[in-house]
């Protein structure tokens, strides 16, 4: 290999020094690693994926198999990277993969000695294990950890990803993949029309073909030709998937051509995600590799990638070549490349009929017999065993058209028996598809398939995942008729390249080993990404903080200063609980729970829906979605209720207050208050349209605050608020607008603690300065702030259910306990007719109850199964399981809330819980643990 | 006014400026939600208070200091940035299905070169000027936050986002924003 002393679009004034598996070298401004490993003389670059064998580079862009690197960012290493898309940088460090201790000897390479134990599919049969005494030894599980460890190229970084990532969407009328010279004028042809158009590259320089067949092509020039035309230009940028209505997604290289010092601030990638009016496809066409004996030894090449290293980065495979060929575009080629200096020993053409016009030998109807040197080529043997002595191989097998987008989009394929190969067929209406990747090749091509070397030996068809062509036949010979089962049989077309220099070969050669077309056989569907993406590229600012969205609740800085333990409920971030001194949780609830039953409790219950629901038909529309009856609510009331989806299950509760004649004002849960909305909106618009209803969301308009326990009514007296607060005047579960410390407030009687509790809502920015006042007066009546953790084991106490926690996707009113006021009801609501299937009147439904510990200092956890006997041994039956649990200071003891089969029959019995390993006793009783009168309600 | 300091949801700093983008959460007027199949007579009254008849497609917006845009069928968003708001819902007579959301909603300001690119990175509408001019608006997410998104300019923006989101998505807007302006930088010469 050798540089040539001019020529090529490298600045040889700017030279560059990398280091590859830790020896320093030396390339130019413009090169790729690939290019500057050849031109450094690196022969062997990395090693198969499956038997260790050398291997070096083949091609020059996306279809390259064997290069594969790990390559330094800085402060991390990106694995699988191809060394024919890394732009050389100074201070670049790149590392072979899969090789150990490193790529000239590898001790991996031993599997190579061993090659006959290791067909295709060996290890379907050879690890699946035996069976004695009643298991299974030395199984896959076993097997899979050694496997692993020896499988893989490269290594995912531990950490997190450092780098930035941008992700942005676009528009445009039409847009165009590839920016050869078809991609080229297609761009310009519909900008001209006044089209606004995006032209994406893969390549650093815009010109695709044009860089290495063209002599005095400018890429700048053509760049500021294109520019001129108003077309959007993204150089760098790889389309991946193509989705359903012309969306494109596609990956651009930011910096990581830059070196790492200069990257500091910038992004490494951008995902662009297009939606255009039109798609041109540009996308070319890769060269196939041809079968004979040995045929990946390090320096066989493919002819075109070898042209394009000699034009583009004035780099020769070698100094000797023989070209290995089935069609006349290797003439020209090779042609080209010995007027570059490169010596053409012998072109040998598998066809009968070959070419006599070219400038050095050419063998017809000859195919190569074997290949002589091992980690360098030393020369070719032919069939009649003549040696041919030569330093590379280049092989020309034909062309593919690019068609994976294409296959996203939707567009079918053909065979071209001419071709020899799969071609555009159906092309949807959106899709154009445009020069090499439409299969326009050069007239004078003649191509003569040829997928199988007649001299035996180990043919590769699939460099990177080590397939040989013995492997495809055993795959036909053994029934695997379906190109999809060949592709799992053998792993060929897998990996990061995806089959682009071997799919072909591979299913054409089944179809010659089962006696069939082609186009019988087909071909395996083309899935998003067309290359490897980094999953950070997809997250883009999506991680960390930024991962989800979080809402805060107007008084979040005042619970901060409190001492708060913040946590993510339904992604509000609420108070879990509030650490004086040196509380852990468990204190912290207790001492809060204590404050609300014996004092007062102030919660921020802010995040509780709030949906307004206005208009004449208001009440109608009401008695509709709640399972209760709303209609017959008096002003100034309010109502629990409960409502169910079509099939009666439970999906939400809260308390709906009327505010005025039509005028509803409706608390979903937390969680739900949204999804409640949304759902209101499309009953109102699909199915109750001539309703008179409308429905808005308030809940962020509104900080709730609930201040609950026996001294609750005294604190708020001590507000300045204008309604007389007496239990005859405001009774439990009325609602009363108010003036509170000069402004407007919304009050409820209402309790989710099992106490005397107001929720007092007031506008948002109100909110925090009422919070303070709040937890002010009630620490000076021994009262505390209350986080989550004490108010649903408040709740717990009190037998009131946590939807989502006590409920599941199957519990219907009657398994909690509601069925009564809901058989009443007159009206018709969602969910009704469900209730009358005979599921749903099982009696041996699961039904909710409460559990009293049979160890007072343990507490159940939650989720943990009710079973039958005294072991959870099969056949036991599981009858259920926990739903809530906690330590209730009040009853000093072990308490909880359960789902168990006909379990409102079984108060009394003593059942047993597992969870991990452990096994719990306790006993059924009602759900409702304190003051089951309610007289603390009423008071 | 709406008060943009009132809670946790106040951002430090409340604005950020790269050289090429700036954002600001802004003090926005105040926001009602005029929902339901209005009568003539209540359609009169708004348009007159708007100074002209109630958008009957989404995007456009009626008015100058009290506007009107259309959210959805049967639901219009009005904007009252007038010096002295008037009491609307009783200007329009009660009752009416009139909800005030401005202590809802929190607002922000995104301006310069980069505004389009910095919110093309949260949204998936087209926000080339010829599909979304001057003067209009689109209902769209903005990340993962509803939104609504006004065109003020061809590199002026703003958005109206829920209140408690709204600290989600101004550490959005400023963790994309630096790295974007940096990149224009490097990419200056060449784009």
């Amino acid at each position: 290999m050798i540089r040539l002393p001019m020529g090529g679009r490298i600045d040889r004034t700017r030279p560059i020094r990398f280091t590859f598996n830790g020896r320093a070298m030396t390339g130019f401004a413009g090169d790729t690693l690939a290019s500057a490993l050849l031109a450094n003389g690196v022969t062997v670059v990395g090693r198969s994926f499956k038997y260790h064998r050398p291997r070096g580079i083949v091609a020059a862009g996306e279809d390259e198999p064997n290069a594969i690197m790990q390559v330094s960012l800085g402060h991390q290493w990106a694995p699988n990277l191809k060394a024919t898309m890394v732009e050389l940088y100074d201070g670049l460090e790149a590392v072979s993969v899969n090789c150990w201790p490193g790529p000239d000897f590898d001790l991996g390479g031993l599997a190579d000695l061993f090659h006959w134990l290791l067909p295709a599919g060996f290890y379907y049969r050879t690890f699946k294990g035996f069976r004695l005494g009643g298991r299974t030894w030395l199984g896959w599980p076993f097997w899979e950890t050694f496997i692993r460890r020896a499988a893989g190229l490269g290594r995912v970084p531990a950490g997190p990803d450092a780098e930035k990532y941008l992700r942005q969407y676009a528009h445009c009328d039409t847009l165009v993949v590839g920016a050869g010279p078809a991609g080229r004028a297609a761009a310009r042809t519909a900008a001209a029309s006044g089209a606004d158009v995006i032209l994406l590259d893969d390549q650093a320089e815009i010109g695709g073909t044009s860089l290495w067949q063209g002599e005095d092509f400018s890429s700048q020039a053509a760049v500021t030709e294109l520019r001129a035309a108003g077309i959007r230009i993204l150089p760098r940028t790889t389309a991946t998937g193509y989705y359903d209505h012309e969306f494109v997604v596609a990956v651009e290289r930011l910096t990581d051509h830059l070196p790492p010092e200069q990257r500091s601030g910038l992004p490494r990638q951008r995902l662009w995600q297009i939606r255009a009016g039109q798609v041109i496809l540009a996308t070319g066409a890769f060269e196939r590799p041809m079968p004979f004996p040995d045929n990946d030894r390090p320096g066989v090449m493919l002819l075109s990638a070898a042209l394009q290293y000699a034009r583009r980065w004035a780099v020769l495979p070698g100094m000797r070549a023989v070209v290995v060929t089935n069609n006349c575009t290797a003439y020209d080629h090779a042609r080209q490349l010995q007027g570059l200096g490169l010596s053409i020993a012998a072109l040998i053409d598998t066809r009968e009929v070959a070419r006599h016009d070219a400038p050095f030998p050419v063998y017809a109807a000859t195919e190569v017999a074997g290949v002589r040197g091992r980690r360098r080529i030393r020369g070719v043997v032919l069939g009649d065993g003549r040696s041919i002595a030569c330093d590379c191989i280049l092989m020309a097998g034909g062309w593919n058209p690019t068609v994976h987008l294409l296959s996203q989009s939707g567009g079918k394929l053909a065979w071209n028996g001419e071709k020899a190969c799969f071609v555009p067929h159906a092309v949807p209406d959106a899709v154009s598809v445009v020069g090499a990747a439409a299969g326009a090749f050069d007239a004078g091509y003649a191509v003569s398939p040829h997928w199988l070397g007649r001299h035996g030996g180990r043919q590769w068809i699939d460099f990177q995942s080590d397939v040989v062509a013995t492997d495809v036949i055993r795959a036909g010979r053994e029934n695997l008729l379906s190109v999809e089962h060949l592709k799992r049989y053998t792993t060929t077309g897998m990996a990061t390249d995806q089959g682009k220099t071997s799919n072909v070969n591979a299913l054409a050669l089944l179809a010659l080993a089962t006696g069939r077309d082609p186009s019988d056989v087909g071909t395996t569907t083309f899935r998003p990404p067309y290359t490897p993406i980094p999953f950070s590229t997809v997250a883009s600012a999506a991680r960390g903080r930024l991962q989800a969205p979080r809402r805060y609740v107007p008084a979040h800085d005042g619970h901060i200063r409190l001492g708060a333990h913040m946590e993510d409920f339904g992604s509000w971030m609420r108070p879990e609980y509030y650490t004086r001194n040196d509380e852990d949780r468990e204190a912290a609830a207790r001492r809060e729970h204590m404050a609300v039953r014996a004092s007062v409790g102030i919660f921020e219950s802010s995040p509780i829906g709030k949906l307004e629901v206005w208009g004449a038909d208001a009440a109608r529309f009401l008695d509709l979605i709640y399972a209760n009856t709303m209609s017959t609510l008096p002003v100034g009331s309010v109502r629990y209720g409960l409502m169910l989806n079509e099939n009666g299950v439970i999906i939400d509760d809260g308390v709906c207050a009327r505010i005025g004649p039509d005028r509803f004002l409706l608390s979903p849960t937390s969680g739900g208050a949204a999804r409640v909305a949304a759902m209101l909106e499309e009953w109102l618009q699909c199915e109750y349209v001539d309703f008179d209803v409308c429905v808005v969301d308030v809940t962020t308009a509104w900080a709730a605050y609930a201040v609950a326990g026996p001294r609750a009514r005294n604190l708020l007296e001590k507000l300045a608020i204008d309604i007389d607060l007496s239990p005859a005047a405001f009774r439990h579960m009325r609602f009363r607008e108010a003036r509170l410390n000069g402004g407007a407030a919304r009050i409820m009687r209402v309790s989710y603690s099992g106490e005397l509790q107001y929720e007092i809502q007031v506008p948002a920015s109100r909110g925090p300065a009422l919070w303070e006042n709040l937890v002010d007066l009630a620490q000076q009546m021994s009262g505390a702030p209350v986080g989550i953790e004490a108010w649903l084991r408040l709740r717990l106490e009190k037998g009131f259910i946590h939807i989502g926690s006590d409920t599941d996707g199957s519990t219907l009113p009657g398994d909690i306990g509601m069925a009564g006021p809901i058989a009443n009801k007159k009206q018709d609501f969602t969910g009704r007719r469900s209730l009358t299937r005979p599921d749903a009147l099982r009696s041996d439904r699961e039904q909710l109850v409460g559990l009293r510990a049979a160890l007072p200092d343990s507490t159940i956890p939650v989720g943990a199964c009710a079973f039958f006997g005294t072991r959870p041994a099969p056949p036991t039956e599981r009858i259920g399981r926990v739903t809530s649990s906690c330590f209730s200071p009040v009853l000093n003891s072990n308490i909880a809330l359960a789902l168990i089969r006909n379990g409102r029959a079984r108060h009394g019995e003593r059942i047993r819980f597992w969870s991990d390993g452990r096994i719990w006793e306790a006993e059924i009783c009602d759900p409702v643990f304190y003051d089951p009168e309610g007289s603390r309600l009423h008071v | 006014m709406s008060d943009p300091a009132h809670s946790a949801m106040t951002m430090k700093p409340a604005a950020i400026a790269c050289d090429s983008i700036g954002i600001a959460r802004i003090a926005g007027p105040r926001l009602y939600i005029f929902a339901g199949r209005p009568s003539e007579a209540l359609a009169g009254k708004l348009a007159g208070a708007v100074g002209a008849p109630l958008p009957a497609e989404t995007g456009t917006i009626a008015g100058q200091a009290l506007q009107c845009t259309m959210l959805a069928p049967r639901r219009w968003l009005l904007i009252d940035a007038r010096d002295n708001p008037a009491d609307l819902a009783g200007d329009l007579g009660r009752p009416c299905s009139l909800v005030d959301i401005t202590e809802g909603r929190a607002w922000f300001e995104v301006t310069g070169p980069l505004a389009a690119d910095l919110l093309a990175g949260a949204t998936s509408i087209d926000l080339r000027l010829k599909a979304f001019p001057t003067g209009t608006c689109r209902t769209t997410h903005f990340v993962r936050a509803a939104a609504i998104i006004f065109r003020r300019g061809p590199d002026s923006w703003r958005l109206i986002v829920d209140i408690s989101l709204s600290s989600y998505v101004f550490n959005w807007l400023a963790e994309f924003a630096v790295p974007l302006a940096a990149l224009h930088r490097l990419e200056a010469p060449s784009r």
